[in-house]
């Protein structure tokens, strides 16, 4: 069964292209296109691997990870803004990696990879 | 008579210096307050314009992800592509996306400077990024002596960018090609990483302001690179060194503490 993946961002064009470029490299994707639609999915069905950004509108990536579970999926952080003290929230959380965009794509399905490896 | 005309002039003589003393003093202090002041606009108008650079080069970020994701699902749906000109114009694009990337990333720390947040980086690892990120244009030939190094204590995102900023400021010392040397070596619980080119050489007036915000001597370019550059190996407990004679090509080595549990230690 293939590995099931979770891409969560507001941004259509990023969505979008994760889904594709997560597809080309044989995963199952479903999107959400926030928080709130993140939740929902996770209660609908199970995924390996959830790779989420961190400013939403509605409640932040973060924020949508501390509600996952348990037990919660492996979560990889995508951020456009290194501010210190949100790269620290997003690593008290538990997160499983964070990524500054824009990101180079071998790193990202390196880390997807890992945490799909990973995965209870 | 004579002796208190005396008195009242030799009074008169000492309150005139007394009151050019204090005119001389009040100037002194209201120059240093003017000063100041001006200082403070200046701080004011720069916190400002840091605070504007911050937001849009964030902003920024997401519409160069999204670029940047379509560009490698293009460079994959035409792999086998014949058309040379269009594998062409598609390297320039990456190139000019990780060129901009680095300009808002440079921009960024230097409105808000990021403490490191330290782990185990490879840095083979992360050479092998940068130079995806920022391959060498038509010309410049890589060299690679990777010594057998432990990982260093870094924040990885700052490292690379270290990185990024050394390997194309080469790029941009050799516009007549040559080779661009990524060197490492370990000592004494350092790891020391050389990137060498053999361009244009700097001379010693230009070497004495190379770490200096906005000091640049390329057409392009903020100026910001090597200054960013200096802030984050400092942050590392790292130093950075420069050997370079104009004609003879350029050295930047970067040692860094190899990680230990100490490490990320708060």
């Amino acid at each position: 069964m293939a590995t099931r993946v979770l891409v969560v961002d507001d941004e259509a064009g990023m969505r979008e292209t994760l889904v594709d470029i997560l597809e080309d490299a044989g995963y199952e994707v479903i999107a959400a296109q926030d928080g709130n639609a993140a939740l929902e999915s996770v209660q609908d069905s199970a995924f390996d691997v959830v790779l989420m950004d961190i400013r939403m509108p509605g409640p932040d990536g973060v924020t949508v990870l501390q509600q996952m579970g348990p037990p919660p999926p492996r979560v990889i952080m995508m951020t456009a803004y290194a501010v210190e003290d949100q790269l620290r929230r997003a690593m008290d959380a538990q997160a499983f990696a964070v990524v500054h965009k824009p990101f180079q794509i071998r790193y990202l399905l390196g880390l997807v990879e890992g945490a799909a490896g990973t995965a209870s | 008579m004579a002796y208190l005309i005396e008195v009242v002039l030799r009074r008169r003589d000492y309150a005139l210096t007394l009151v050019d003393e204090r005119t001389a003093a009040l100037r002194t202090s209201l120059g240093a307050l003017e000063s100041a002041q001006e200082q403070l606009v200046r701080q004011e108008r720069l916190a400002a314009v840091g605070q504007l650079a911050s937001a849009v080069g964030h902003e920024l970020r997401n519409p160069l992800g999204v670029i940047s994701n379509s560009l490698y699902l293009i460079r994959g749906a035409t792999t086998d592509s014949p058309d040379e000109r269009l594998r062409r114009h598609l390297s320039t694009a990456e190139r000019e996306v990780s060129a901009a990337t680095l300009i808002i990333s440079d921009l960024l720390d230097f409105a808000r400077a990021r403490e490191p947040i330290v782990a185990s980086v490879d840095v083979h690892g992360l050479v092998d990024e940068a130079l995806e990120v920022a391959p060498p244009p038509d010309g410049i030939a890589i060299a690679r002596d990777n010594a057998d190094v432990p990982g260093v204590a870094a924040d990885r995102d700052q490292l690379r960018q270290v990185l990024l900023n050394l390997i194309t400021n080469g790029y941009d010392a050799m516009p007549e090609g040559g080779v661009l040397k990524v060197a490492t070596s370990a000592h004494n619980g350092r790891v020391d990483v050389k990137v060498s080119d053999t361009g244009t050489g700097i001379d010693p007036e230009t070497k004495s302001h190379l770490f200096e915000p906005f000091f640049t001597t390329k057409a392009r370019g903020v100026g910001l690179g090597l200054a960013v550059t200096h802030r984050i190996v400092g942050a590392h407990q790292g130093t950075i060194a420069v050997d370079s004679e104009p004609g003879q090509g350029t050295t930047f080595t970067v040692s860094l503490p190899a990680f230990s549990k100490a490490s990320t230690a708060e």
